[in-house]
């Protein structure tokens, strides 16, 4: 049966390339796009609709093998007839797994209990237009996921019936992982099919979005397997990393999420809290007296003094900390502490040695106050002798 | 006589007029009586020394004398810089943190250099409006203001010139800024653009400008000093002075002199401790800072071309100048002083406010 | 007793202000030429312009124990490292007639020509050249190594 409908989509193929197509001639705007499409080399309209591209008179045109507009319920198992054979797709190097994953994700349940309200292949690729992945305008680039994903996520109205939230785009475009996207930098930060998936896109019911994290965070999970969250946490049937720092809308890390974060779960006056404000109170110091160093360090550059050094000790301190960050899922004060200490006496010490060489620039009023005075003596002098000679 | 100098006195004196050497000096406004060369030394300095004559150190004429003064204080930190300074792209700007990071007392000297050249300028430009307003260029004395006028022009490219050798990032885009000035000149950005190599900021740029600051405009300006000496001992000074006002050479005027060259440098030493210029990253061809300007002289200008279309701010900048120069020549008429008031009046609050202008519409 | 002139005469006062301001005058004359020839003094300290340093390399790549003649500088010269890790630069010219000198490997810079000797502090151990060499100041600065030809 596959090879016959392998042999069937041969001979599509062969029908569609290189035949004269006369097809424009009423589906102008559909050939247009088609025109851009990864498949415009191989395929023509005939391979996936029929009929025959070689005459705009109807009823030939729709004749032969003329399958017509395929519909949404058809187009999964359409486009597995070539993505899902592997011997097609060798020459492209393309995956064939996509259909198999499609049918076990959320999107694809509900698809084969007859809900075709869901995205299939076209809402994503799109249908005639189909653009490649490193291709910016592709709805499926990177840095245009979110997008896509939101057309219906974050439409009230398309989630209400699945009772999904339709907030998490704007709460992902709210997080640092788009900002710092946004922002030009890193590619390689995560888009929404990075974590869900895209084809097999499970809801993060199903296996925890939190393994997901470690895929790219994987020396703080291992911190957090130290710490008497992890098992808690998994025992409780809450998420890892989401449980404090959100799923979506992930904030930028700092010594305030530690008193934020932690009252959620832990009660007031608790051993928790307490801990949780002893690290906020490291972490926080070490940050300040780097900033301070920072702020120095601008400062002696303008009296000016060499700072290239300084700078360079300064990147050492900061580097401490935020080797601390990571560790600090461990929860073991002992060892935030030894990093932070690290960082701050490195930050204290350049402190003082730029404030040593910047007390000998603080001189310069007092020289001026000297050679003021003896100034002034020469100029009375002067002037006294010029009175006195008369 | 038989006294080691006296010997040594009567040695060179005949071999050389040493008389001719020491009147030299009173054509910069030292010993500016009329010395008579034909006296031996002795008998011309005792003569020099006791003399009454008016003093150059009351004002408003103290302006002039602080204004050479200033000049010479400029040669000597600038020759001070110059043992350090390398007119390089590539080692300019090292050679200028050698000398206010490593070379004893060099920050001191930097600084005063820059504060000496934005004072020199300053009263240069008051020297003008007080000359203007005590009508100093009637007749016989036009070639007084034209020099003075020059000198003016000389020492405003003097700074800029100077303003780009630190090659930092300051100096590098508010130079480009001034030659955007001079290129809009109808006849200087020609001049500009063929001595300084073209109106794009490069390496030949900064050679030229060194050489241009360093040799030929002082040059150019002890020249004109000298001329504008000459002139003024030849027609006497404007505001003529009581026969008891008079007083010697000796001590009187040196002891003011003296008085007058220490207390500008005091004055310009606190300036450079209390209000240094800061020190800027490194000169980047690449990359343009916000907030640029030209140097505050060269603000008014422009400002002007910005506010006009292209050309007409630089054909207004170069009448005004000529204007400027030529003003000996054109106001012929003594008396209309409330007219020349208002005038007066009118320019300085145009120039400030275009200068006001330029400010703003700076980056 | 007359003929002295009263201190406090016309002329005394004017002979005290004369000392004193020629006092003052010494004083300042004397600061001011100090000022200048302590800024005309050209510093030392490596950094900055006035340093010629020639940047040799990684301190890693010369393990303890060898040594290497660098020539990129105006006038060539040896880098050793001792077996304790320590660094000396001396020139590669010899004293006596400028030949080339050689590294035994050792502790010794022998000179072909006519058989001179100095050992690694520069002195002469052996042979005609008539001064010791005169060690160049290395620093290590972030991993890498600048001598001061």
């Amino acid at each position: 049966m596959k090879t016959i409908a392998a042999l069937l989509s041969l001979a599509l193929l062969a029908a569609g390339a290189g035949a004269q197509n006369y097809c424009k001639s009423c589906h102008s705007e559909q050939e247009v796009e088609f025109r851009q499409s990864v498949h415009r080399e191989e395929l023509g309209c005939v391979s996936c609709h029929g009929g025959d591209a070689s005459t705009a008179e109807l009823p030939q045109a729709h004749g032969k093998g003329f399958r017509g507009r395929i519909t949404r319920a058809q187009i999964p198992a359409f486009c597995a007839e070539c993505h899902a054979d592997r011997e097609q797709m060798r020459p492209y190097g393309l995956p064939t797994d996509q259909y198999a994953l499609y049918q076990t994700s959320g999107h694809g349940r509900k698809f084969a209990q007859g809900d075709a309200k869901v995205a299939i292949c076209t809402d994503c690729h799109h249908s005639h237009r189909v653009l490649g992945r490193d291709d910016p305008q592709s709805p499926i680039h990177r840095q245009n996921v979110a997008a896509t994903c939101g057309h219906c996520h974050a439409d009230p109205a398309r989630m209400a019936p699945y009772g999904l939230s339709p907030g998490v785009v704007a709460d992902y475009e709210a997080g640092v992982h788009a900002q710092a996207r946004r922002q030009g930098s890193a590619a390689h930060l995560p888009s929404c099919a990075d974590c869900h998936g895209s084809h097999g896109t499970a809801p993060p019911g199903v296996g925890d979005v939190s393994k997901v994290c470690m895929h790219c965070h994987r020396q703080t999970r291992e911190f957090f397997r130290q710490s008497p969250h992890f098992k808690t946490l998994a025992a409780q049937g809450h998420g890892e990393c989401a449980a404090c720092h959100d799923n979506h809308r992930i904030a930028k890390p700092g010594p305030q999420l530690w008193a934020s974060a932690c009252a959620t779960c832990h009660g007031a006056g608790s051993e928790a809290l307490r801990t949780a404000a002893q690290i906020q109170e490291l972490l926080g110091q070490a940050q300040a007296d780097i900033d301070r160093a920072r702020a120095t360090i601008e400062t002696a550059r303008q009296v000016p003094l060499g700072v290239e050094d300084y700078q360079q000790r300064l990147a050492t301190a900061s580097t401490y900390l935020m080797e601390a960050g990571p560790l600090s899922h461990t929860l073991d004060v002992a060892a935030i502490e030894e990093l932070t200490r690290k960082s701050r006496s490195v930050a204290q010490e350049l402190e003082t040695e730029i404030g040593e060489k910047m007390e000998v620039f603080a001189g310069r009023k007092l020289v001026v106050g000297l050679v003021w005075l003896y100034l002034l003596i020469t100029v009375l002098a002067l002037q006294y002798f010029k009175r006195g000679s008369r | 006589m038989s006294t080691p100098k006296g010997r040594l006195l009567a040695w060179l004196e005949t071999r050389l007029n040493l008389t001719e050497i020491f009147s030299f000096l009173s054509n910069f406004g030292l010993a500016y009586g009329d010395i008579d060369t034909r006296k031996p030394l002795r008998e011309a300095v005792d003569e020099a020394f006791r003399k009454p004559l008016p003093s150059y150190a009351q004002w408003p004429q103290v302006l002039g004398l602080l204004t050479f003064g200033l000049f010479l204080f400029q040669a000597l930190t600038g020759v001070l810089l110059a043992f350090y300074y390398q007119p390089a792209p590539a080692t300019a700007y090292d050679s200028v943190l050698t000398i206010v990071q490593e070379a004893t007392l060099g920050w001191y000297i930097h600084q005063m250099h820059y504060w000496g050249s934005n004072i020199l300028i300053a009263l240069l430009l008051l020297r003008m409006v007080r000359l203007f307003l005590h009508e100093v260029y009637r007749a016989p004395r036009e070639l007084v203001w034209v020099l003075g006028g020059l000198l003016v022009l000389l020492s405003v490219y003097a700074g800029i010139s100077g303003s780009l050798l630190p090659w930092d990032q300051q100096a590098y885009w508010s130079t480009i800024r001034s030659l955007e000035v001079l290129a809009e000149l109808p006849f200087f950005g020609w001049l500009a653009d063929f001595l300084v190599g073209g109106l794009e900021v490069q390496g030949l740029t900064l050679t030229r400008f060194y050489i241009l600051h360093v040799v030929l405009l002082p040059l150019s300006m002890f020249v004109l000093f000298y001329l504008h000496f000459a002139a003024v001992r030849r027609v006497g000074l404007s505001r003529s002075q009581e026969a008891a006002q008079l007083r010697p050479l000796y001590p009187d005027h040196l002891v003011d002199l003296a008085t007058l060259l220490f207390l500008i440098f005091g004055v310009i030493l606190t300036l450079a401790v209390l209000a240094p210029a800061a020190v800027q990253p490194e000169a980047d061809p690449f990359s343009s800072p916000a907030g640029i300007h030209p140097p505050w002289y060269l603000l008014p200008a422009f400002g002007l071309i910005e506010v006009l279309p292209a050309g007409v701010g630089g054909g207004l900048i170069s009448a005004g100048l000529l204007v400027f120069l030529a003003l000996p020549f054109l106001d012929r008429t003594p008396g209309r002083r409330p007219l020349a008031l208002v005038l007066l009046a009118l320019v300085l609050a145009a120039l400030v406010w275009l200068g006001y202008t330029g400010y703003t519409l700076r980056g | 007793m007359e003929a002295q002139t009263p201190a406090d005469s016309p002329q005394g006062r004017r002979r005290f202000f004369k000392g004193l301001l020629a006092g003052l005058a010494g004083l300042w004359g004397t600061g001011l030429l100090a000022s200048l020839a302590l800024y005309v003094k050209a510093p030392r300290r490596p950094g900055g312009s006035l340093d010629n340093a020639v940047v040799v390399g990684l301190l890693d790549e010369l393990p303890p124990g060898q040594g290497q003649m660098i020539t990129g500088a105006h006038r060539p010269f040896w880098l050793l490292r001792s077996r304790q890790g320590e660094l000396v630069a001396l020139p590669a010219v010899c004293t006596h007639r400028r030949c080339i000198l050689q590294w035994d490997g050792g502790s010794q810079l022998l000179c072909p020509c006519h058989q001179g000797v100095f050992d690694l502090n520069g002195n002469v151990l052996a042979g005609p050249p008539p001064r010791a060499l005169d060690k160049l100041a290395v620093t290590v600065k972030g991993g890498r190594v600048y001598v001061y030809p």
